[in-house]
């Protein structure tokens, strides 16, 4: 085959997937060549509507291809709670364990200044005008790492001001977890934020 | 298995690389600042996800003879530093600055300890502007922009306490007749060339160090300064 051929330059885009090398992306060619030509072309024709139909929510920032997502448009929800995480994938982990009724923010990252990615860019004037909605506390469900408790700390600075109530979803020893095989950093965070029964 | 040397390093900055691992630029004791992959330190099996941490100090051992090290084992040397909330603005700040001036390759280990120093003192909760500002000098002094506080640069006398003067960068203080914005008493310089930083030289080292750092950042702000700005404190 050359270089040029679309084969090739098939199994090249493949490989921007994440995980995909060159010998996966060379299968799902040859798979969808050969055996699925269907599955290849709804493929197709999916991903280019959705490259193109699929921007941000304009109240919290998610990805949608409404002007506002369906959970913003939701009434039953809590409005009194606003969870700020930092991934798309983090809301549908709230949203898969069922225990959260409240609206979402989402960063979009989280604040790394080599990277470029400072307060602008995680959306925090559009976090505070969507904290003036009738926003009572804002729940920080950022990741547990250096870029996450900072961004939390620049959050929090931000958002008090405005009178709302600001929490950070707790950290520590995982369910069904045993202490003798938990790291020594998540178990000092876990004896710090222990809770009085 | 390929032969590796362990250096005592902190991560200035990672990011994903691959399905597992990250791309890390440290800043090592022996070698100065390089980049290294740190396979496993995201997730999988290997239960490094908590050490590749910022300033965490680690034992990384590196194999590889190209510009790109791999990292083979990443040990924490001891727990790491516990900034929290304003500090940890802070750090990142001295991280940003220290990844855009430092030359890859290039062994500072007289910085890498002020560098060790200022996050013990930043873990403890303790801040004070005086403490960056002597960090960043001796930065700069690692880097061979050292500052002179006790000559005239233009007439190379000694300081004159009761002169003024207003600073160069990368030449040093000349005399002022007054007149001129920024300009600042000898009293100052000479109480900062002697070791002692008041909060009074405070202002005058922030616009000192500033001036300096301009060239080496390559006319490029660095972005943590947005954290800073619009906001008390």
């Amino acid at each position: 085959m050359s270089d040029s051929s679309l084969i090739t330059q098939l199994t090249d885009a493949f490989r921007c997937l994440p995980g995909v090398g060159p010998k996966t992306a060379q299968r799902m060619v040859l798979h969808l060549l050969e055996r699925d030509r269907d599955g290849g072309r709804r493929l197709a024709s999916k991903l280019a509507l959705a490259m193109e139909a699929v921007g941000n929510c304009e109240s919290c920032r998610n990805l949608t291809e409404a002007t506002v997502c369906e959970i913003c448009c939701d009434p039953r929800r809590e409005a009194r709670t606003l969870c700020v995480v930092e991934t798309p994938a983090d809301v549908l982990a709230i949203e898969h364990s069922g225990s959260y009724r409240g609206y979402y923010f989402v960063l979009m990252g989280c604040l790394s200044p080599i990277d470029g990615i400072g307060p602008a860019e995680i959306g925090i004037d559009a976090l505070l005008k969507r904290c003036q909605k009738s926003i009572e506390e804002v729940i920080l469900a950022v990741g547990s790492t250096i870029e996450g408790e900072a961004t939390a700390h620049y959050i929090s600075e931000v958002v008090k001001p405005l009178g709302v109530q600001v929490s950070r979803i707790a950290h520590g020893i995982p369910l069904g977890g045993e202490l003798e095989f938990v790291d020594g950093g998540t178990l000092s965070h876990a004896l710090q934020g222990r809770k009085i029964l | 298995m390929p032969e590796s040397v362990t250096h005592r390093a902190y991560i200035l900055h990672a990011r994903r690389y691959r399905d597992t691992s990250l791309l890390a630029d440290i800043f090592t004791l022996e070698e100065g600042r390089y980049s290294v992959v740190i396979r496993g330190a995201r997730g999988g099996k290997s239960g490094r996800q908590g050490l590749a941490q910022l300033f965490s100090p680690l034992l990384v051992s590196v194999f590889g003879r190209g510009e790109l090290k791999t990292a083979g084992a990443i040990e924490a040397a001891r727990a790491g530093y516990r900034l929290a909330g304003e500090n940890l603005l802070i750090g990142m700040y001295v991280n940003e600055l220290l990844y855009r001036v430092l030359g890859k390759y290039e062994k500072l280990p007289h910085l890498y300890t002020q560098y060790e120093l200022l996050l013990e003192e930043l873990g403890q909760g303790h801040f004070a502007p005086i403490q960056i500002r002597r960090f960043e000098l001796s930065l700069l002094a690692s880097l061979g922009y050292g500052i002179t506080f006790d000559v005239d640069a233009e007439s190379g006398e000694p300081i004159d306490a009761n002169g003024q003067y207003h600073f160069i960068a990368e030449q040093g203080f000349q005399r002022t007749e007054g007149g001129i914005n920024e300009s600042f008493s000898g009293r100052h310089l000479i109480s900062i060339a002697s070791g002692e930083y008041g909060v009074a030289c405070e202002p005058l080292l922030k616009h000192v160090v500033r001036k300096s750092l301009r060239p080496l950042l390559g006319g490029k702000p660095l972005n943590s300064r947005a954290l800073f700005e619009g906001r008390a404190g």
